[in-house]
């Protein structure tokens, strides 16, 4: 048996078996039907009317993307989080679909077959589900944890952490895209996620716990100081770096030591192409 | 001279000044014309360079061109359609062309291009959709201006060197109109500006119905582009989201021929240096707030809202050789918006020498808080400060000094360092920084250049005298011209160590053992195989080929990577693409830099380019033999070509050479460009004058003499001039390219004489415009990836064919005048 099969059983064993200890993901009110999507994106300000076979459309698209991210996952870091691939199931990604700059949704957008990202307006992409997903696994998020997002764009990423993780938080600096999209939780029966609109730099100092994971979409040369203070020891700060609507970001993944000096690694995962082949070598396991 | 006789003498001289101003009046619209149309596609570039990035503005260029190529298409096919009609079309395509310019700039404006989504295949093709819809939009003025001015040569035959003439002296004029324009006027209003000089053109004819036309055809053109201004900064520039934040205020605008620069006072705003992640752990404050200073919707800088307080400088990247040193006298350049010479005092520097070419920097570094005591500022270039008897301890090239000013990447090329080398004591050091953000190969091209530069000084093993440390994005490379000492290693990794940085290279390093402490994880990427090696340990991609390098070996990296030196004759930064692996270019696009995708759209410009010049090139085999009768096809095939491509090698090798004097590409572009079609224009209108054949022979070969003369004095030449003052160096580029464009003007006017009347005449104009399409990608893709001087060899071996290519005539041979 070559190398990559034996990944690949290995990596099938180990999320079968990680299935049947995961919890599950948090649970939602409700079906998700088509009136259950309008009355959410009614309340949270953003109105749309869908026929039912546009929105039984969106649906039916949906197993094949789980699918796609179950394989990508397990192809670029070797097996797929359960609680990732539960939280993708969950949060509907065609309520995220939204261009606010035009007050338009784009429900249609959703779990297309080529993965891409979509501009938000403001200067906000959502990026595509594979990267988000990827992102997602990378951040390792645990329940309990507490989640800080600086750059919060379209929700999505903050939404998916919401139901993994004890509470999630986000901070965006765009006024009219912040103050929309802070409004778009509260339909969905997300209670443990909240956003505001504000200079990132300083974190959330309310927070005096800290955090497990912070990710933060920043151009500076630099971590602002405050940020990594506010990162609990053993915590990730994760940097997406690259233009947003390139497939190559890269990720700058920060933590502390004991000694509370910082480290950084540039996690490369975006470079395998599984189209292609190309993977990651690894040493055979003893 | 009795009172007859000077009744007479007067009305001879009336006489001849008539004659003089109505010949040359009559072309007028045609100066106007040609006027607009250069000024409109420098305004174009203008506003892709504000609302997208500059490097689309080849583009623009291109389909600029393009229209004048189908233009002398249409007039070749069909002459006697639009000779019979020139009275007819020349009257009336200007205010045609107000409205074309008019409602194709706006059009554009309304585009969704989001240059963006070219590096993702999933979001691609909807963007080839929108550079489609830019050709819709500019194609019809374009084609229309070609159309006009062809007709101006068919409709002159006999005067083909007047005419010219007057089309490239307008062409210099417009370039000149809108240099000035810009000091004035902002980028995305200077469309709205050059419809009046288009209006005019249709409204000298003393016509009524034609000047009502075109009063109407400029009040529509107006009301559409400054009532309804569609034109705005892409969302996904850098000054998008400062401008979007809460209580964000612009403190000002200022337009200027370098750009559109603008000042943000907004939360986001603070100094962005390359800081210790342990600076607190340090007790060292953060950065300071700031202003921010954009130009072209880019950040070039932070200023400072009041006296600077530097006390975070000991936590930046860049503070380790002022830790090696003792109290150094210091050159920097780049003043980092001011904050540079604050930290050096704060570090200790005895004495600092700061270098700001950037003059809209240097302004706004003079108006704010005063700079540090024993702190100088110039705007003279670093390389002009390096000379002989210069004495520093230490040279410091800022962080951001390669991104404020194009002309700022000289002072990274091999011929600077070793004048740093130079400059420096023998214990001193120079310090050179290189961003890893996104490829790490450009720490690696920096090392050879560095290498390189040891060697010319030299020094003969580099590998003692250089040591490279970094943070998780940038990287600093420190040269010296003694070797650095077990002391200066041990003080540095300590020093390092305290900040989380690491030390990729010094003298004697032990590569596996210094795995172990590496504290930015760095892992090497094959960019030809899309596959990164791990063994789960630590990497440092920039050690593991610090030490090949220079040694004198070629690094992993250079099977994917161009790692030749970056020179003066070569001194594009983000220039490391093979472009001969086009194929790994284009499949690993997605993850390419911004910076590398510029050659990448220049080859696609050039692609297109291809196809048009042979769609030209094809036009006497579908026009039938009545186009090549009594033409030589064959020689005209050849010459008129030859001289599209030739000219433009010429002009792209003195803006780059100019650019480099006046250390400011904008000045030296419109420069270089004005001179070369204002003394094109008056070689154009001489070259009839003259016997053709032996016209031409002179020109072409004052061509290749002045090429010659170049290559043998540059770039030193350009080095030993910088010394010279502001107004001696403008004087030098116009005394230097006026004389070749006074020859460069005249063999196009000898060829088409040589055609006659009819369709063979604008084939000729239009081919060489489809050459020139060409011939813009092609020069920059020759500077980049081998050099300026290549441009010159171009230009010599083009010229040198043009000679033989020279088209004969069947007798009798029209008269050029």
């Amino acid at each position: 048996m070559s190398a990559p099969q034996l990944i690949s059983r290995r990596a099938l064993i180990g999320t079968a078996a990680a299935a049947a200890l995961a919890p599950p993901a948090r649970a939602d009110a409700g079906a998700w039907t088509r009136q259950a999507y309008e009355s959410a994106m009614a309340k949270s300000g953003r109105h749309v009317s869908l026929t039912d076979d546009q929105f039984a459309a969106i649906q039916a698209r949906k197993p094949a993307a789980m699918r796609m991210i179950r394989q990508y996952l397990v192809s670029h870091l070797g097996s797929a989080d359960p609680a990732v691939l539960a939280a993708f199931q969950t949060v509907p990604r065609e309520y995220f679909h939204y261009i606010y700059s035009e007050h338009r949704a784009t429900p249609g957008d959703a779990y297309e077959a080529t993965p891409k990202p979509w501009a938000l307006g403001y200067g906000s992409a959502l990026s595509d589900y594979l990267g988000q997903a990827y992102m997602t696994q990378v951040c390792k998020p645990k329940p309990g944890d507490q989640t800080l997002e600086i750059g919060t764009g379209s929700g999505f990423q903050s939404a998916i952490l919401s139901r993994i993780v004890g509470h999630a938080r986000s901070i965006e600096i765009i006024e009219p895209l912040g103050r929309a999209v802070d409004r778009i939780w509260a339909p969905l029966g997300y209670d443990n996620v909240e956003g505001r609109v504000g200079d990132g730099y300083y974190g959330w100092p309310e927070e005096t716990g800290g955090f497990d994971i912070i990710i933060v979409t920043c151009a500076a040369q630099y971590v602002p100081p405050k940020l990594l203070a506010q990162l609990k020891p053993g915590g990730r700060m994760i940097i997406p770096i690259g233009q947003p609507f390139k497939r190559g970001q890269f990720l700058y993944i920060f933590t502390k030591d004991a000694e509370g000096k910082v480290h950084s690694h540039k996690d490369v995962g975006v470079f395998f192409i599984p189209m292609t082949g190309a993977m990651m070598k690894i040493p055979q396991p003893s | 001279m009795g009172p007859s006789q000077t009744t007479e003498a007067r009305a001879n001289i009336q006489k001849f000044f008539g004659s003089f101003f109505q010949k040359r009046t009559s072309f007028f619209p045609l100066f106007l014309v040609s006027l607009s149309a250069v000024g409109l596609e420098i305004a174009l570039t203008r506003y892709f360079a504000v609302a997208t990035w500059s490097e689309y503005g080849y583009w623009v260029i291109s389909i600029v061109l393009a229209g004048f190529a189908f233009s002398g298409v249409a007039l070749a096919v069909a002459p006697g359609f639009f000779t019979r009609r020139s009275a007819l079309l020349l009257a009336w395509l200007p205010p045609l062309l107000v409205l074309a310019a008019a409602g194709g700039y706006w059009a554009a404006t309304l585009n969704p291009f989001n240059p963006l989504q070219l590096q993702n295949a999933a979001t691609l093709t909807a963007q080839l959709g929108n550079i489609a819809l830019y050709y819709a939009a500019f194609l019809p003025f374009y084609t229309l201006a070609g159309l006009f001015i062809g007709l101006c040569f068919m409709a002159n035959p006999g005067r083909i060197g007047l005419v010219y003439g007057t089309d490239l002296i307008g062409a210099g004029a417009g370039a000149l109109l809108v240099l000035l324009l810009m000091r004035v006027v902002p980028p995305f209003r200077l469309v709205a500006c050059l419809l009046v000089p288009l209006a005019a053109a249709g409204a000298l004819r003393p016509r009524l119905p034609l000047l009502l036309a075109t009063l109407a055809a400029l009040g529509v053109g107006e009301w559409a582009l400054l009532a309804h201004d569609q034109a705005q900064i892409n969302d996904f520039k850098a000054i998008y989201a400062p401008l979007h934040v809460p209580d964000s205020r612009t403190l000002a605008v200022l337009p200027r021929p370098g750009g559109l620069y603008m000042l943000l006072d907004d939360f986001t705003e603070r100094l962005d240096a390359d800081v210790s992640n342990n600076a607190t752990a340090l007790g060292l404050p953060d950065p300071p707030k700031a202003f921010g200073f954009y130009r072209d919707g880019n950040r070039i800088a932070a200023l400072p809202k009041s006296r600077i307080d530097a006390a975070y400088a000991p936590a930046t990247l860049a503070a380790l050789p002022y830790a090696l040193l003792t109290h150094p006298r210091v050159l920097l350049a780049g003043a980092s918006g001011g904050f540079r010479p604050a930290e050096a005092a704060a570090l200790g520097a005895a004495a600092t020498l700061v270098s700001e070419p950037e003059p809209m920097l240097l302004r706004e570094i003079r108006a704010g808080p005063a700079l540090p005591a024993g702190t100088r500022l110039t705007p003279d270039p670093p390389l002009a400060l390096t000379g002989p008897g210069a004495h520093y301890e230490l040279i410091d090239i800022a962080g951001d000094f390669a991104d404020s000013a194009e002309a700022n990447a000289t002072s990274f090329a091999v011929e600077a360092l070793v004048a740093d080398l130079a400059a420096v004591r023998p214990a001193g050091l120079v310090s050179i920084p290189v961003s890893i953000r996104e490829f790490p190969a450009y720490a690696t091209r920096m090392l050879v250049t560095a290498r390189a530069a040891l060697l010319r000084a030299h020094i003969a093993d580099p590998a003692r005298h250089v040591l490279v440390y970094r943070s998780a994005w940038n990287v600093r490379i420190l040269l010296s011209p003694a070797p650095f000492t077990p002391a200066q290693i041990k003080a540095a990794r300590a020093w390092c160590d305290a900040r989380s940085f690491d030390v990729s290279y010094y003298p004697g390093m032990d590569l596996a053992a210094s795995r172990a402490g590496i504290y930015n994880d760095l892992p090497a990427v094959s960019f030809e195989t899309a596959e990164v090696t791990s063994d789960n340990g630590l990497h440092d991609a920039v050690a593991d080929e610090a030490g090949v390098v220079l040694a004198g070996h070629l690094p992993a990296s250079a099977r994917s990577f161009d790692l030749a030196p970056i020179t003066l004759d070569r001194p594009a930064l983000n220039a490391v693409l093979r472009l001969s692996r086009l194929d790994t270019i284009l499949a690993r696009l997605e993850i390419l830099p911004q910076g590398e995708v510029g050659p990448v759209v220049n080859l696609a410009v050039l692609a297109q380019a291809v196809v048009i010049a042979l769609l030209v090139l094809a036009v006497p085999l579908a026009a039938g033999a009545r186009l090549r009768a009594g033409t030589d096809m064959g020689r005209a095939c050849a010459f008129f070509p030859a001289l599209g491509l030739g000219f433009l090698m010429i002009e792209i090798a003195a803006i780059e050479a100019a650019s480099l004097l006046l250390t400011d590409r904008t000045l030296a572009f419109a420069l270089v460009l004005t001179t070369m079609l204002i003394c094109s224009g008056l070689g154009a209108m001489t070259a009839p004058r003259l016997p053709p054949a032996q016209a031409l022979c002179a020109s072409a070969g004052a061509v290749l003499l002045w090429c010659a003369l170049m290559l043998a004095i540059l770039p030193g030449a350009l080095v030993a001039a910088l010394s010279l003052g502001f107004a001696a160096r403008v004087a030098l580029v116009v005394f230097a390219v006026a004389p070749v464009s006074f020859a460069l003007g005249m063999p196009f006017p000898l060829g088409l004489a040589r055609l006659g009347a009819g369709g063979a005449l604008p084939w000729a104009w239009g081919l060489n415009g489809a050459f020139s399409v060409a011939a813009t990608p092609l020069a920059n893709l020759i500077a980049t990836q081998a050099g300026h001087a290549w441009l010159l060899y171009a230009a010599m071996i083009l010229y040198s064919g043009a000679i033989v290519a020279f088209p004969k005539c069947h007798p009798p041979c029209p008269h050029p005048s």
